[in-house]
């Protein structure tokens, strides 16, 4: 798999046309609220100057009271446009920020829909996407503060720097000497935090997971009832102490950076007010101008700090998640062409072998296996055996790495997804208990079509689901952290099969459906399926062994191979793995 | 440092940081009352001397030397503001870790400690996240609200001081104005707090959602049935909904900001347009305008947005605190924080009185009148339908929960008076869900006997017979090799091999009372009887209790104990049970024909 690797530059050029393409009238008129609001600023200081100059000339007698006010009303509008367009700005800003993360964030998962299921068994990988996942709101904030150094700061600065220029020339060093220590302050301080994030970034991971088994639910009961209290808060309170010390080391460093650096702006506004006070001297500018900008001086530092501090900073801090989330849009996807499906062809695996990303060994190595239409097959094996692998290379969920599959006449390599998964359906090993409705929970399956009701009711007593209170309809919440009632393991085991149902199907999968399911409910989960497999292509996947009774031919495998096939009889015949866990397990009924 | 059950108010906030870092929190204090009083008062007196000195010297009337001296004044007050201001940063930070370092701990421990129905109670459990989820931040927040405030009502007082001399009603105008502006900011505040605890609801959907469309878990379901765009149409309705609500709350805030700025600065002109006549006539010095105007515009700013900032936070506390004052409250289990007791009891009995619970958020008894008796060295089975009330009976007999009625009886005492650590070292259970510890593979087994000594050398043989031999033997550092992703060199292991180390974990205690719940749902047939096998083995002179599905395991039981709706409704061997034609007969034959 590919290293994150783009530059500074490259990340930037694809970020600006993203966040266009989602908000394109709402970034532009951003845009143009930073633009009013810096030349406000600088107007303010103009307004300033003009309305000091003219005190300054009442003070020696040459201004009567009606030319102040005029200077003083504009001062007036001009303060109150000021905040009114501040707070516009705040808004504006939060307000299209969330937005646009929205819609970047539907980009994301649409994008998701393309990448190979394989890749989430890939801790590389999810961990990348967990990045990605930070990057949304980050790749947003790092567009407007782009934006807001563009358009606010740069031209801020630019409109002050013109009009010092036009009061005196020299004026301008005062910016130059405010951008230095600023600047350097910045680089150094970036590069302290940087290793502190390094340093801590592991602990912090370390910290919160001890934490985790102190007090949340997951491990709250054992940890009380081992008594392992003691020894994992030593653990926490040791990585606490660990980055509390890096934390306080790092910001002293940066303290006394910043004293250092004090030192240095207040010799430079100390120049720059000696430079104003020179240039006033010499009749080159009014006291009233240097009054307004000696009091705008305070203002210039404290912009091009805040410039740095925060927004570089904040761009320095989350580039790396953007860059996650950029990578994560360009991977390429699976693609293919369109088909349709034709059962009547079974399903024909020819020399299948499958390695999962990251690993060394084939999870499924050299199989051959042909599904007729309408055959049930059972696959039995050890846990790590390959079943579930083979299953999802038969479903076209994954492509193999070696052979072909070709699934209802269509080859899953050459085959779009959607068209391949279109006559499929599966009841999965790890099926979901969504937290919604009970007609979302089936309809999910089939989510794209139109919501027919009735089959829903259909299916629902296909599969048996019941409940205790009469209550229940399809309009009821499964999930009691957004109100709503909560159902037992075998309740939604059977939810789990409806929800199988409901989606139109030449081929179905029952992935070891009982592991929780008392014994009762089980054998009628199984006898279920066997009547709701009838005439189509089906794979049971199974411990169960008695289970197998229900498939026309049973496959035996073994470390990623096939080893045995045949149905229950024959295979219990020979000496073998089937024959040793059937053994295993019927012996505890023999009694 | 502590936090004892009181009622807590957004005033803590100062009260428990000055507890924690009393002399960080004093240093805050002191400079940011110094600031205040330089970065007013002084400079504006400073930039006064300095304008008028230098209007003085341009209208001829002066040196040019003169104004060296308030130059230098001038550059003394603000540098002496900038240096403060740092080591104002850094105080601050200090005294944030502080808390941090004595605050957390302490939390921790409560929360460690409460009684266990608070944890499985929705609504308490929300309320224990919300507390727990940041505390220090919170509370360093209120207490840096409460310095600013401070520091801005020091600096509205030196202005007043300032202004009095010339127009001493301005100074009433203000601080009448000021007060309903301090209140609307209280008031939205807490409206914020609320809003937000509003909006979390939309947060939590939309967050749901969002892991169902980009978690591993759901990656099967997710692509076959190819559902990622309606999931995500339903993701954007969540999303706008709660985008609105939270907008409604940033709009009124800033409303209230800018609003009573505006307001401010009204005022702040009308003081200008009061102030020309007496720099006409002379009686106030131009420089001296421009020092008061540029110090009062100054503090408005700060007044603006940073006051009602700040007024809003210190109301955003006062709400935290009032789930403080509820978390602290919360009743606590005693010695719940125990390890076991070095040497189990001798365990003769456990007898159940009609026994009758409920969870406390629901209204029907799980444990309806449940009656049975678990007698020394027997190995007992307890099967039924699930939900039947199985995990539960495990919870009451080893203490976790302490309100139920009738009678729990250990060698014919009352259950709930005996000490934790006591029935710590008297049971071993391993739940269903148990708990996978991101630690050493040695640490997660020995954790089954956390008081023995020479606990180490037993390590290797129960793992021996929980079958982790191949697995110890494909770990890169074998079995101190940390497990799970937390730490650099931790490795992944499968959850059939996770589910060996908890039997190891029980075939490692010496408690009397082995109980095992579902102990084989994650593993193979041939890998589930070979853990029969061993722990056959191994019950000899114990008491065991299994509950299991797997009907086979009853096998190793010499009593059965069938449980439904909350009471036990068959029991006996198997069989006396099989002869019954009862639940257990129907369970039993319905696995018993698949193999037939």
């Amino acid at each position: 798999m590919n290293k994150v690797n783009y530059s500074f530059t490259r990340l930037i050029l694809r970020i600006i046309p993203m966040q266009f393409r989602a908000l394109p009238k709402q970034t532009i008129v951003f845009i143009l609220i930073n633009v009013i609001n810096s030349l406000s600023i600088t107007a303010g200081i103009i307004a300033t100057q003009r309305l000091f100059d003219a005190i300054t000339h009442a003070a020696s007698g040459h201004l009567d009271f009606g030319g102040c006010v005029i200077p003083l009303l504009v001062m007036t509008i001009l303060v109150f446009w000021q905040n009114v367009v501040d707070g516009i700005h705040d808004f504006y800003s939060t307000v299209v920020r969330e937005k646009s993360s929205a819609i970047i964030r539907t980009m994301l998962h649409k994008k998701l829909q393309y990448i190979e299921p394989e890749k989430f068994e890939d801790t590389i990988f999810l961990d990348s996407l967990n990045k990605a996942k930070e990057g949304i709101l980050p790749l947003t904030t790092i567009c407007f503060t782009l934006i807001s150094l563009l358009f606010f700061e740069g031209l801020y600065f630019f409109s002050v720097g013109m009009y010092l220029f036009n009061l005196n020339p020299i004026l301008m060093i005062t910016l130059i000497l405010a951008f230095i220590p600023a600047l350097l302050l910045q680089v150094v301080r970036v590069k302290i935090f940087t290793k502190l994030e390094k340093q801590s970034a592991p602990l912090r991971r370390e910290y919160e997971y001890y934490k985790k088994t102190l007090c949340d639910r997951e491990y709250y009961k054992e940890t009380r009832i081992l008594g392992a209290f003691k020894f994992l808060y030593k653990l926490f309170n040791n990585t606490l102490f660990l980055l509390i010390r890096y934390q306080w080391k790092a910001e002293r460093k940066i303290a006394l950076l910043q004293l250092a650096l004090n030192l240095f702006t207040f010799v430079g506004m100390g120049m720059s007010s000696y430079l104003l006070f020179v240039s006033t001297m010499s009749g080159e500018i009014t006291v009233g101008a240097f009054a307004a900008v000696f009091s705008a001086l305070g203002q210039i530092f404290n912009i091009m700090f805040g410039m740095f501090q925060w927004e570089l900073g904040n761009i320095n801090r989350n580039i790396g998640k953007v860059a996650n989330f950029v990578f994560l849009m360009d991977m390429p996807g699976r693609t293919g062409v369109e088909d349709t499906y034709d059962f009547t062809k079974g399903i024909v695996a020819e020399n299948i072998s499958f390695t999962y990303p990251g690993k060394d060994k084939p999870a499924v190595c050299d199989v051959s296996l042909s599904i007729a239409d309408g055959e049930t097959i059972a696959i039995v094996g050890e846990n790590g055996a390959g079943k579930s692998t083979l299953v999802r290379l038969l479903i076209g969920l994954y492509c193999p790495s070696k052979g072909k599959i070709i699934v209802a006449g269509m080859d899953t390599m050459l085959t779009v997804p959607s068209a391949i998964y279109k006559g499929i359906s599966g009841v999965f090993q790890k099926y979901q208990r969504y937290k919604m409705t009970l007609g979302e929970n089936v309809t999910i399956s089939n989510a794209e079509d139109v919501l027919n009701e009735s089959r829903v009711e259909e299916v629902l007593k296909k599969a048996s689901v019941e409940f205790e209170y009469d209550d229940v309809g399809l309009g009821t919440m499964l999930s009691p952290e957004f109100n709503g009632i909560d159902l037992s393991g075998g309740q939604w085991q059977r939810l789990a099969i409806a929800r199988g149902l409901y989606r139109e199907n030449g081929f179905i999968v029952l992935d070891e459906p009982t592991a929780a399911i008392d014994p009762i409910e089980e054998t009628n989960i199984y006898t279920q399926f066997k009547q709701l497999s009838i005439g189509k292509c089906a794979i049971v996947v199974t411990h169960r062994l008695g289970s197998t009774k229900l498939a026309h031919r049973i496959v035996v495998m073994d470390d990623g191979k096939i080893v045995d096939t045949g149905t229950h009889d024959e295979l219990l015949s020979r000496p073998g793995k089937y024959a040793d866990m059937w053994n295993s397990q019927a012996q505890w009924y023999k009694r | 440092m502590n936090i004892p059950q009181k009622t807590y108010k957004a005033i803590d906030a100062l009260k428990l940081t000055f507890q924690a870092s009393p002399f960080c929190a004093t240093i805050y204090a002191l400079l940011s009352i110094i600031i205040a009083l330089t970065s007013t008062a002084a400079t504006t007196l400073t930039t006064a001397n300095f304008v008028d000195t230098a209007i003085v010297i341009l209208q001829g009337e002066g040196h040019q030397n003169d104004i060296y001296l308030p130059l230098i004044l001038l550059m003394l007050v603000l540098g002496v503001n900038h240096t403060l201001n740092s080591f104002v940063s850094l105080v601050s930070s200090r005294t944030s870790l502080q808390l941090q370092h004595k605050l957390t701990p302490v939390m921790v421990e409560i929360h460690a400690s409460l009684d266990f129905k608070h944890i499985e109670d929705v609504k308490v459990w929300e309320l224990i996240s919300r507390v727990s989820s940041n505390p220090v931040s919170r509370i360093i927040n209120g207490f840096s609200s409460y310095m600013q405030i401070l520091i801005i009502i020091l600096r509205i007082i030196s202005v007043l001081v300032l202004i009095m001399t010339h127009v001493w009603w301005a100074a009433i105008l203000i601080l009448i104005f000021s007060i309903p502006t301090f209140w609307l900011s209280m008031r939205a505040g807490k409206k914020t707090y609320q809003a937000t605890r509003d909006a979390e609801k939309f947060n939590r959907r939309t967050n749901y959602l969002d892991e169902v469309l980009t978690g591993r878990d759901s990656i099967e379901e997710r692509s076959l049935f190819g559902y990622i765009n309606s999931v995500n149409n339903r993701w954007q309705e969540q999303f706008e909904s709660g985008h609105i609500l939270q907008l409604k709350v940033t709009a009124k805030q800033l409303l209230i900001a800018k609003g009573s700025s505006i307001g401010l600065n009204s005022i702040v002109m009308f003081i200008a347009l009061v102030l020309i006549s007496p720099v006409i006539t002379g009686q106030l010095s131009a420089g001296m305008f421009m020092g008061i105007i540029g110090a009062v515009v100054a503090l408005i700013y700060q007044m603006g947005w940073m006051m009602s900032g700040s007024l809003q936070t210190i109301a955003s506390t006062g709400e935290y605190m009032k789930d403080l004052t509820v978390f602290s409250t919360l009743s606590k289990t005693a010695d719940a924080l125990s390890q076991p007791d070095l040497d189990p009891l001798n365990f003769c009995s456990a007898e159940f009185r009609n026994v009758r619970f409920k969870y406390p958020s629901n209204d029907r008894y799980i444990i309806d009148g449940l009656s049975f008796t678990l007698h020394n060295g027997n190995h007992y089975a307890f099967v039924g339908k699930n939900g039947s009330g199985k995990t539960t009976i495990i919870k009451l007999m080893t203490g976790l929960y302490a309100d139920y009625e009738g009678e729990i009886l250990i060698n014919g005492k009352e259950l709930r008076t005996y000490k934790q650590s006591t029935l710590k070292a008297l049971f071993s259970v391993v739940y269903q869900d148990f708990a996978k510890y991101y630690i050493s593979l040695k640490e997660n087994i020995s954790f089954g006997d956390i008081s023995g000594r020479n606990v180490h050398k037993r390590v290797f043989e129960a793992a021996k017979s929980a079958g982790l031999d191949e697995t110890i033997d494909n770990l890169k550092d074998h079995i101190d090799t940390p497990l799970g992703k937390i730490k650099e060199n931790g490795q992944d292991i499968s959850g059939g091999q996770w589910q060996r180390i908890a039997i190891a974990r029980s075939l490692i205690s010496r408690a009397p009372v082995k109980i095992l719940d579902e102990p084989t749902a994650a593993l193979d047939p041939i890998a589930e009887s070979q853990i029969y096998a061993d722990y056959e083995g191994l019950m000899y002179n114990k008491t065991t209790v299994f509950i299991s599905h797997r009907l086979g395991s009853t096998k190793l039981a010499n009593e059965i104990l069938v449980i439904d709706n909350g009471k036990i409704v068959e029991r006996g061997t198997h069989e006396k049970l099989m002869t019954k034609s009862g639940i257990y007969y129907d369970m039993f034959e319905a696995q018993r024909s698949w193999y037939q």
